[in-house]
């Protein structure tokens, strides 16, 4: 797959059936492990780190799970395939913005692989859509239990496995879920409840990761605990304040439908209408629109459409997607009118077309 | 000076982002601010973990002799620099281990290692989803899940045949710390596919 397809449409798992996926998106878990008895990358020269990352791509060849995976070293891609892969969530802003010796593995349908030489020599990640932690979890276990057979971890009896930073230490396990929570924030219990998560110990950021704005009202949830706990305990607590969190959603949702009913269907189909007849959109003014039609849709407010399209164009509609599916560098002017072009498109299409099934994709 | 949005509120909030690669920034009031959703935090709620908070704890002359790094190092990066910085630095690292994670070392309550709990914990998971597809009426996912649920269920016949035929099963993982278990492997019947809650699993460490 050159990367003007794989810009024109998102990886394959993020298309999936997703449980409970009028509130959560996606599901990722990542795994932190550093090899044994080598310093960890921010403590590697230039050399050292392009040789180690020779060996950890060798013994990734050899696991199941990761000898098909598509290999990048960072270094090597232009700017814009790296921007493509971080809008993906494949890579973090941190590898990006090193890349010198730094690698991704990427299996085929996007929903698993590792980073190399982040701020430990790997983080396994694996996704599924919707709310799928564990499956998701199991995933990337897997890839470590495999990856160990070749390379041994560091690992103490003290602390379990070793990363970089003590935030990760213990198990290594960062799971997460990208939420959609446009009634908490219309109502405005948002703040009320996201800070009663922090006080769980459960971190709430913004779409693209630390630090990044939440356009949509789309939030990454997820664990800080990583030491102490089993994997089992990290995830089973952080799947009850999920669980929580979808049904408090939704109850908000229903009482904007019954309280404020005109105001919320003015919204949406306001939203609606701008999307299939702007001319200019940015890409934060894209998702909080396309946030306000996914609210709409799944109260059954505005005309049907699969949430596989709406979730589609939230990673397309993404700036160094744009510039790889036209093939060249666009000013800003320019994608916001490409973007408003694909937006109307793609929902016009999505209207049109007699409801046929939408989950091909599986299997 | 005036809210940019609303243009009749005074604006309290000023908000700078990166929108591919150009920086915008206005000035809004706090209702409109709110509206955008921008009141919540942008990073976590939580008061934001790790070293850079800390306060400095002294100049410790240690250095790791396994790669160098020195105290000062860390309180800069953050990060150790090798895994023996862990023993060195113990005593310093101790407290903030306990900030970041009430622990200062992973001894978890019980370990769920064994490829029987594993099963038990995808089954469980799945059967929520399914619980949740029949809820929504999306009867053709909730079909694909019954299925994959028959799946799990038979591999996890045979690992219960396995483990019944050789009483010692503790030793069939290799992953290192398998944990000998059996004495709750009964929870993966159908029976616990129509409740919400699998009674049996993960409930004690709480």
């Amino acid at each position: 797959m050159n990367w003007r397809e794989r810009a024109e449409r998102p990886g394959r798992w993020w298309v999936r059936e997703a449980p409970y996926g009028d509130v959560v998106l996606s599901s990722r878990v990542r795994l932190a492990r550093n090899l044994a008895g080598r310093r960890f990358p921010h403590r590697l020269a230039e050399d050292e780190l392009r040789s180690l990352r020779m060996e950890i791509l060798q013994a990734a060849r050899l696991c199941p799970g990761l000898a098909q995976a598509q290999w990048w070293p960072l270094e090597e891609l232009e700017e814009v395939q790296r921007r493509l892969l971080l809008e993906r969530h494949l890579v973090s802003q941190d590898l990006i913005d090193r890349a010198m010796g730094r690698g991704v593995l990427v299996a085929e349908d996007e929903g698993s692989g590792a980073m190399v030489h982040e701020e430990d020599h790997l983080r396994f990640q694996a996704f599924g859509a919707g709310l799928r932690l564990e499956e998701t979890y199991e995933l990337a276990s897997g890839l470590t239990e495999e990856f160990n057979h070749h390379l041994k971890f560091a690992r103490s009896p003290r602390l379990g496995w070793l990363s970089a930073c003590p935030s990760n230490l213990g198990t290594g396990l960062r799971a997460s879920a990208l939420v959609h929570l446009p009634g908490l924030l219309l109502t405005g219990d948002l703040q009320k409840v996201l800070s009663s998560l922090g006080v769980l110990q459960i971190a709430v950021r913004g779409f693209w990761g630390e630090g990044s704005p939440a356009p949509g009202a789309l939030f990454q949830v997820s664990n800080t605990i990583t030491l102490g706990l089993s994997e089992g305990q990290i995830l089973d607590d952080l799947l009850d304040h999920l669980r929580k969190l979808v049904s408090v959603e939704r109850e908000a949702r229903h009482v904007l439908q019954r309280e404020r009913r005109l105001a919320l269907e003015d919204r949406v189909w306001r939203a609606w209408g701008l999307l299939r007849s702007v001319r200019l959109l940015t890409t934060k003014e894209a998702f909080e629109l396309l946030g306000h039609v996914r609210l709409g849709t799944s109260l059954g407010l505005l005309p049907r459409v699969d949430e596989t399209v709406l979730r589609s164009l939230l990673v397309t509609v993404q700036a160094a997607h744009l510039q790889l599916q036209e093939g060249n560098a666009l000013a800003p002017r320019e994608r916001d009118e490409l973007r408003a072009r694909q937006v109307r498109e793609v929902l016009a299409k999505a209207t049109e077309e007699p409801q046929t099934d939408p989950r091909k994709d599986e299997e | 000076m005036l809210c940019q949005h609303c243009g009749k509120m005074e604006a309290e909030v000023h908000y700078t982002e990166v929108v591919d690669g150009e920086k915008r920034s206005e000035w809004l009031c706090e209702s409109c601010a709110a509206q955008r959703g921008l009141l919540f935090p942008e990073k976590s709620p939580l008061p934001a973990p790790g070293p850079l908070q800390l306060k400095k704890s002294g100049k410790s002359p240690i250095k790791c002799p396994s790669c160098g790094m020195d105290w000062e190092n860390f309180e800069l990066e953050g990060k150790v620099g090798c895994e023996e910085c862990y023993e060195v630095f113990r005593d310093e690292l101790d407290p903030i281990l306990r900030q970041l994670h009430r622990a200062s070392e992973h001894r978890p309550p019980k370990e769920e290692l064994d490829a029987q709990a594993r099963l038990r914990r995808v089954l469980r998971a799945l059967s929520l989803e399914l619980a949740e597809a029949v809820r929504s009426e999306e009867f053709e996912l909730a079909a694909q899940l019954r299925d994959e649920i028959r799946r799990y269920q038979e591999e996890s016949e045979v690992l219960r045949k396995v483990a019944s035929e050789s009483d010692f099963a503790a030793g069939e993982d290799d992953s290192s710390a398998a944990d000998p278990s059996g004495s709750e492997n009964d929870a993966t019947t159908g029976e616990h596919l129509s409740g919400e809650n699998d009674p049996s699993v993960g409930e004690e460490g709480r």
